[in-house]
């Protein structure tokens, strides 16, 4: 909380200065959550969020300092009870000279062409316990040092992380005693990536060396203690995407090829190497009538639970599989998304999900958005999750909740 | 559509080599087609009189019978040289393959016996088991044929002077003529002066069809001569003649090549389906090439000195325009004939399915190789599109005058007068199902049927079947008799020659065994002495001697008559009467049917009768549905049904003037002109609304129309005539020059009543559909407004209009007056619906002006509202392609590509579209200054532009804008804009004009209005801190720069 509020306020002074140059959106966002999406069985959550982006430009000469900050702070009432919190989306800096682009400070990388579903998106965490209507808002920024070179139809990215945070998963309170391994802090990340713009097709291919942001749980197989390690697998992530717009149609394509060369033999899970593909596309039809459709694959080159274990051993395994999406050699299903606007686009609808054809496990996600004003929304949505106990979604099954949201905009 | 054509053009090589190969693939099918000779595909198969036939061949053997004839041209047949003659020719009909054996009935057959009474009961021996050697012999075999009747009329003629061979036939899949083939050297052997030798029977009559269907192989290169010349009038190019062509013979290759692959087999009934497809091909094609020439004269306007350019984009923009229309008229007649697959007979579907096939392949050769080929052709010489309007399309000019004036009405008269003779005529309709009414009398098989049906009982069989489930019932008296009784009955009717049966046989064995007494010819009324003449029989018979007859547990008889003719209307009633006959005198337990080759041509009548009926519903159902879903108006269906019900109506009146009969074959004219006829009505329903869109006179839309799609339609006419006209060469084959007539004379009909009844009722209806939103008929000029206007010209008319500029000039200026280098400026949006209820968005805006001094790039960033502020939109245009966009959202920290947004898309929410905001090519809209006006003080010109082409106006959604243009600045003061229903949509309003760039004339208008007048939805635009930026750099437009704009 702490760190977070000295954020914001660290940013409001760097706004307040050159506030002719600044542009600066914030928003109060009251909600009502009837369950939390930490599968702790809480319910009737009440968080209480504002909101803060600013950015703006400085031009020096031929050189442009662009500035970025992002943050938000939460009071969560539930019944008596109430905890704070907040956090520092993205702070950073960037310098534009000529064809180069050098930004430093926590950023976010969105990499990925696909919708709601990205492979190659692996450097920066989410928070996935955090109650938003928008999973882009879950999002948070890591310490990085990047630096671009564009062409006219090429640009090429160098990242370096010397930080890392995991996301964060919501893990059941019950089963056995966890232990988070950090990093090693002299263990560096780093990415690349070449990116193709403006042609009639576009698209990117891009190399990570890191940290897996999502954590994985082992148990090394006959513990004397069952204490879950929690661990952040290294692994290199090659992947690429592409995008193409055929008449109405907008065709996208991802994916990327998961290595963890160091995963922990011996544990009752490892996670393993996989090929993880998206692609589908959307179209509009009328003026706001849009249906997203896409087709997602992913195979496990191996069985991330390893045999001759014990069977309360493998039940552990399997729960830790599921949690890393490693329990099906091959796990395959559809995302869609549907959405439509009415009354002068003040009224926005829309039904996205993903169906696991393996497992049968769905997540699906109802929103309705009703612009009063340009200041006032209110938004009534749920997030359902279901399916297959052995599915990520049947997993957090619990995590199911619906909610509303009055968000003030300024 | 265009940018498949595009595409088309583009690879137009790739196109032409995979048309090759296809084309080579399926030409080599066409060797592997299938082709049946089987009568069978012509038969109904569920009609009972084809059952019982297939039941009658079942259990007594084939249906195809020739008679063989030999009469003496002196003396009688009792002569030991003719009866070698009938010796040999039985003998070695036994060797021909396919011939049933057992069934050979002759004198020297050995199923012919004689059956004599002698003192130890009967003797059964050969008729004639060698021919007699001397006159004692020949005597003797004379006593016996005599003594049995049942040879008389039959084997013998009446007169003693002709002897018959009756050989009966199996199927054979090579065809009639190849068994025919097979017997001729036996006959032809035979021949010498004594004797005149004929053939007739089933088998004759369907060699020679298949004879004269072969015709086709001469007939089908002369139709496309034919069709050839009509194109070479319409046309006077190479490319008029040849493209064509090329579509057509591709078409009738590529169908038998698909028939060929899909194992569907052919049949001689449907020789003349190429022709068919042959008319219908070059049809579309002329439909295309008469708009490609419309097109090109257009084209080659604009870029005189790039006539290759404007050859491209007359291809492009014929197909765009007449594409569809033509997808939707070769669909509809391709669904036409594709529903006779429900009809049951055989070769009809087949018909169905090879015409269907040739309107789709024409349909795909027409959409992919002809534009390929036409766009790497040399464009059509520019010498003529100097030449004026040609004979037709003046002819048309006046027929437009007529159908819209008042002579209107005659038309609908004539029309009227038309149908009711058509009408009068139908009731003289003559019904005849005959094979041998296909032929010229004069023709030697003909000849040679009618010498048969002279000399025996006649060569056309009938038959009987009678059935029960009891064994041995065929012996009971009872029974017997009946069918004696039977034979009788129907040997009053005039037409039946003679008849046999086991009942004949049994007679005769009863007379015989009591001393040839007449009085005994009977059938004996106790079964226990019918079954001992049987087994009498048996003793010295042959067991199959009366295979034809009864089967072998006496379940089963049958009754063969000989008929003399082939009238199926008269064997109708014939049927009828022994129907209630066999009501009245067969005992309950005895089933009586009835087949044989009349019955058959009987059934292939009434199912025409009753289905063709059914059928033509159908089809008209089916244009009828896919007219009225295609246009969304059923009086469109209505529309397009009524040259068709002229056409059906003159179709059947010209048969009943005629005196053509109604059989099959004709019957199915009247399908193939309405399927063709169809097109005719949807092509001109297409024109006429694309030209009322275009323009606002429903005179001038109709003269073009019929100008156009009106001589093409002609044209189509004329070259589907003179393609089918071939037919009436076919000397001595009724069957083709009946249906030269009647597809001709039903083309033009069609084309005639498309032409001319259609524009009438559509003037006189105004359908919704090509009139939706126009006003009413201007009304005639009231004197005082004739005053004013005579006045208006005398003061101010000629000086003025010579200084005004031209429409095109006004827009050409208006569309660069605000077209700036680059820009930037803050832009606030604000949205209003009916309710008044509203949303402000702020944005800046910088624009940059690409080289091409038409498409822009611009990037706009939004900072309010709250929800939106961050969200920055990069928009690169492509005047030529889809534009590309891209967006870039805050909360998902990415750009993302967009798909292109249609030109009639609201512009980010906004009442004003893309192409409001972009502008509008000035060469795409067709601009009438149409007056002068003066808004705020401000003298404006009022220009009317019309889309040139539908695809314009579909892109744009706008059929019509109406622009008063500043006469001092060219800016845009109003626009009026009509939707492409021809309704109002918005109005649009432009005020406090700044001189953004003085040195170059460039102004701006820095508020902007537009109201939605059918949502009541309103758009203000207001511009702050315009500025005008020509170093606005090229790299500011690039997806980079959107996270934090410029």
């Amino acid at each position: 909380m702490n760190s977070a509020t000295l954020a914001v306020a660290t940013l409001l002074c760097l706004a307040a200065p050159c506030a002719g140059a600044f542009e600066a959106q914030e928003s109060v966002r009251v909600s009502a959550w009837s369950s939390s999406r930490k599968l702790d069985d809480e319910k009737g959550l009440i968080p209480v969020q504002v909101w803060l982006r600013s950015s703006g430009t400085l031009p020096l000469g031929n050189t442009r300092v662009s500035l970025h900050g992002e943050a938000w702070v939460e009071r969560q009432l539930n019944g008596t009870s109430a905890h704070s919190d907040g956090r520092v989306k993205e702070a950073y800096a960037q310098l534009s000279a000529g064809p180069l682009e050098v930004r430093g400070g926590w950023q976010i990388f969105a990499w990925g062409r696909a919708d709601g579903i990205n492979p190659t998106d692996n450097l920066t965490p989410r928070q996935l316990t955090f109650l938003t209507r928008d999973t882009e808002d879950q999002r948070f920024g890591l310490p990085a040092l990047s630096a671009t070179w564009f062409s006219d139809r090429l640009s090429v990215t160098l990242i370096w992380l010397p930080g890392f945070e995991s996301t964060v998963l919501p893990l059941p309170a019950v089963g056995p005693v966890r232990e988070d391994v950090k990093p090693p802090g002299d263990s560096r990340q780093w990415a690349a990536r070449v990116e193709r713009v403006l042609g009639t097709i576009e698209g990117s291919i891009s190399y990570f060396d890191g940290h897996d942001i999502l954590p994985t749980q082992v148990i090394f197989a006959h513990a004397v203690t069952p204490r879950a390690l929690v661990l952040h697998e290294r692994v290199r992530v090659f992947g690429g995407d592409v995008a193409k717009t055929v008449g109405r149609f907008g065709l996208r394509a991802e994916a990327a090829y998961l290595e963890p060369p160091e995963a922990r033999r011996g544990a009752i899970f490892a996670k393993r190497p996989q090929w993880y593909v998206v692609a589908g596309g959307d179209r509009t039809f009328g003026e706001y009538f849009n249906v997203n459709l896409q087709y997602y694959y992913r195979y496990v080159d191996g069985a991330a639970v390893p045999p001759g274990i014990t069977a309360p051993e493998q039940s552990l395994g399997n729960a830790f599989a599921v949690t890393a999406q490693q329990y099906d050699r091959i796990d395959h299903g559809i995302t869609f998304k549907i959405s439509d606007q009415w009354l002068n686009e003040t009224l926005e609808a829309s039904l996205s999900g993903l169906f696991s054809l393996m497992r049968r496990g769905y997540l699906v996600r109802p929103v309705i958005k009703y612009r009063a004003t340009d200041a006032w929304t209110v938004s009534l949505g749920g997030e359902i999750l279901s399916g297959d106990n052995r599915s990520l979604y049947g997993f957090l099954h619990d995590n199911t909740t619906m909610y509303a949201e009055l968000r003030w905009g300024f | 559509m265009r940018r498949y054509i595009e595409l088309m053009l583009r690879f137009r090589w790739l196109v032409t080599v995979m048309t090759i190969a296809i084309t080579v693939i399926l030409a080599s099918r066409i060797g592997q087609l299938r082709v049946e000779i089987d009568p069978n595909r012509f038969l109904p198969q569920s009609h009972p009189y084809v059952v019982a036939s297939d039941r009658l061949e079942h259990i007594f053997g084939s249906r195809y019978v020739l008679v063989v004839g030999i009469t003496a041209l002196k003396g009688s047949i009792y002569d030991p040289a003719i009866l070698g003659k009938v010796d040999r020719i039985t003998r070695q009909m036994r060797e021909v393959p396919g011939v049933v054996k057992g069934n050979i009935l002759s004198f020297a057959a050995r199923k012919a016996k004689s059956i004599t009474g002698t003192d130890e009961g009967m003797e059964v021996r050969p008729l004639m088991s060698e021919v007699p050697a001397n006159p004692a012999q020949m005597e003797d075999l004379r006593r016996r044929v005599v003594s049995n009747p049942a040879y008389r009329d039959i084997l013998v003629s009446g007169d003693e002077r002709s002897v018959a061979v009756l050989v009966e036939f199996k199927d054979d899949p090579r065809g009639f003529q190849s068994i025919m083939g097979r017997v001729k050297p036996i006959i032809d052997a035979e021949r010498d002066p004594s004797v005149r030798i004929a053939t007739g029977g089933l088998p004759v009559m369907l060699g020679t069809m298949e004879v004269y269907s072969q015709r086709m192989a001469f007939l089908l290169p002369i139709a496309m001569v034919l069709i050839a010349v009509v194109l070479w009038f319409a046309f006077r190019s190479v490319q008029g003649l040849a493209l064509p062509m090329l579509t057509a013979i591709l078409a009738v290759l590529w169908s038998l090549g698909i028939m060929s692959l899909f194992r569907v087999p052919l049949d001689v009934f449907n020789a003349t389906t190429p022709v068919l497809i042959l008319a219908v091909a070059s049809g579309h094609a002329v439909q295309i090439l008469k708009r490609y020439y419309e097109e090109f004269e257009l084209q080659s306007a604009v870029t005189p000195n790039n006539l290759r350019e404007a050859n491209r984009r007359a291809v492009v923009e014929s197909l765009t325009r007449v594409g569809p229309v033509m997808l939707v008229a070769g669909s509809v007649a391709a669904l036409g004939f594709l529903s006779l697959m429900i009809f049951e007979i055989a070769s009809v579907r087949t018909f169905g399915i090879l015409a269907a096939c040739g309107i789709l392949s024409a349909l795909v050769l027409e959409l992919s190789l002809i534009p390929a080929m036409r766009s790497a052709m040399r464009p059509p010489r520019s010498g003529r599109r100097k030449q004026g309007p040609g004979m037709l399309e003046r002819a048309m000019a006046v027929l437009a005058g007529v159908v819209t004036g008042p002579r209107a009405a005659w038309v609908v008269l004539a029309a009227v007068a038309v149908v009711v003779a058509s009408a009068l005529g139908a009731t003289r309709l003559r019904y005849a199902e005959s094979l041998k009414e296909w032929f010229f009398d004069s023709l030697p098989v003909i000849q040679d049927d009618n010498h048969l049906n002279r000399s025996f009982a006649g060569t056309n069989t009938f038959y009987v079947l009678v059935e029960s489930k009891t064994p041995g019932r065929m012996q009971d008296p009872d029974v017997l008799r009946a069918i004696d009784a039977m034979q009788k009955h129907l040997q009053k009717n005039s037409e039946v020659g003679r008849s046999l049966s086991i009942a004949d046989f049994v007679r005769r064995m009863n007379m015989a065994m009591h001393g040839d007494d007449p009085s005994y010819d009977t059938v004996p009324a106790d079964r226990n002495l019918t079954a001992q003449y049987l087994f009498l029989y048996s003793n010295s018979g042959d067991p199959g001697d009366f295979d034809t007859y009864v089967d072998y547990d006496y379940r089963h008889a049958s009754i063969r008559a000989f008929l003399k003719e082939h009238d199926t209307y008269k064997l109708q009633h014939l049927v009828a009467e022994l129907k209630t006959y066999v009501s009245k005198n067969f005992p309950s337990d005895v089933t009586v049917s009835f087949g044989g080759s009349v019955a058959q041509g009987t059934a292939i009548f009434e199912i025409v009768g009753r289905a063709k009926l059914l059928n033509m519903l159908q089809v008209a159902a089916v244009f009828f549905v896919l007219a009225s879903i295609v246009f969304r108006s059923m009086l469109a269906g209505i529309l397009v049904l009524v040259p068709l019900a002229v056409t059906v109506a003159f179709n059947f009146g010209l048969m009943g003037w005629t005196g053509i009969p109604y059989n099959i074959n004709n019957s199915i004219t009247a399908a193939m002109a309405v399927g063709i006829g169809a097109d005719y009505v949807i092509y001109l329903l297409f024109r006429l609304r694309e030209e009322h869109a275009a323009n606002a006179s429903p005179a001038d839309a109709m003269r073009r129309t019929l100008v156009t799609a009106g001589s093409a339609i002609v044209f189509v006419a004329g070259a589907v005539a003179a393609g089918y006209s071939v037919l009436l060469l076919s000397i001595g084959f009724w069957n083709h020059i009946w249906m030269g007539i009647l597809i001709s004379t039903a083309m033009i009909t069609s084309a005639a009543a498309a032409v001319t009844v259609v524009p009438v009722l559509v003037s006189w209806l105004r359908p919704a559909f090509i009139y939706r939103g126009t006003k009413a008929p201007i009304p005639a000029a009231s004197p005082a407004a004739i005053v004013v206007a005579l006045c208006g010209a005398l003061f101010c008319g000629d000086t003025r209009a010579a200084d005004l500029p031209t429409a095109e000039q006004v827009m050409q200026q208006n569309f660069l007056v605000d077209k700036v280098v680059g820009s930037h400026s803050k832009v606030t949006n604000i949205l209003r619906n009916k309710d008044g209820q509203e949303r402000v968005r702020e944005s800046t805006t910088t624009t940059r002006l690409e080289d091409n001094g038409a498409d822009t790039q611009r990037i706009v960033r939004f900072y309010a509202p709250a929800d939106v502020n961050g969200t920055s939109i990069l928009l690169i245009e492509h005047s030529k392609s889809d534009d590309d966009i891209w967006i870039y959202l805050p909360a998902l920290k990415k750009v993302r590509r967009l798909v292109a947004s249609n030109k009639r898309d609201s512009f980010a929410g906004t009442d004003f579209s893309y192409g409001d905001v972009i502008g509008y090519a000035v060469d795409d809209w067709r601009h009438t200054l149409v007056g002068e006006d003066t808004l705020n003080g401000e003298p404006c010109f009022l220009v009317e532009s019309v889309p040139t082409s539908q695809i314009v106006k579909e892109t744009s959604g706008y059929s019509k804008r109406r622009n008063c243009i500043s006469k001092s600045r060219y800016t845009t003061l109003r626009t009026e804009v009509w939707d492409t229903e021809g309704q109002l949509l918005k109005e649009e309003a432009y005020s406090n004009f700044q001189n953004v760039d003085p040195a170059h004339g460039k102004w701006v208008a820095m508020r902007s209005t537009a109201r939605n007048v059918q949502t009541g939805h309103t758009t203000e635009v207001v511009f702050k801190d315009y500025s005008i930026d020509p170093s606005v750099s090229a790299a500011l437009f690039t997806t980079r720069t959107l996270e934090f704009g410029s």
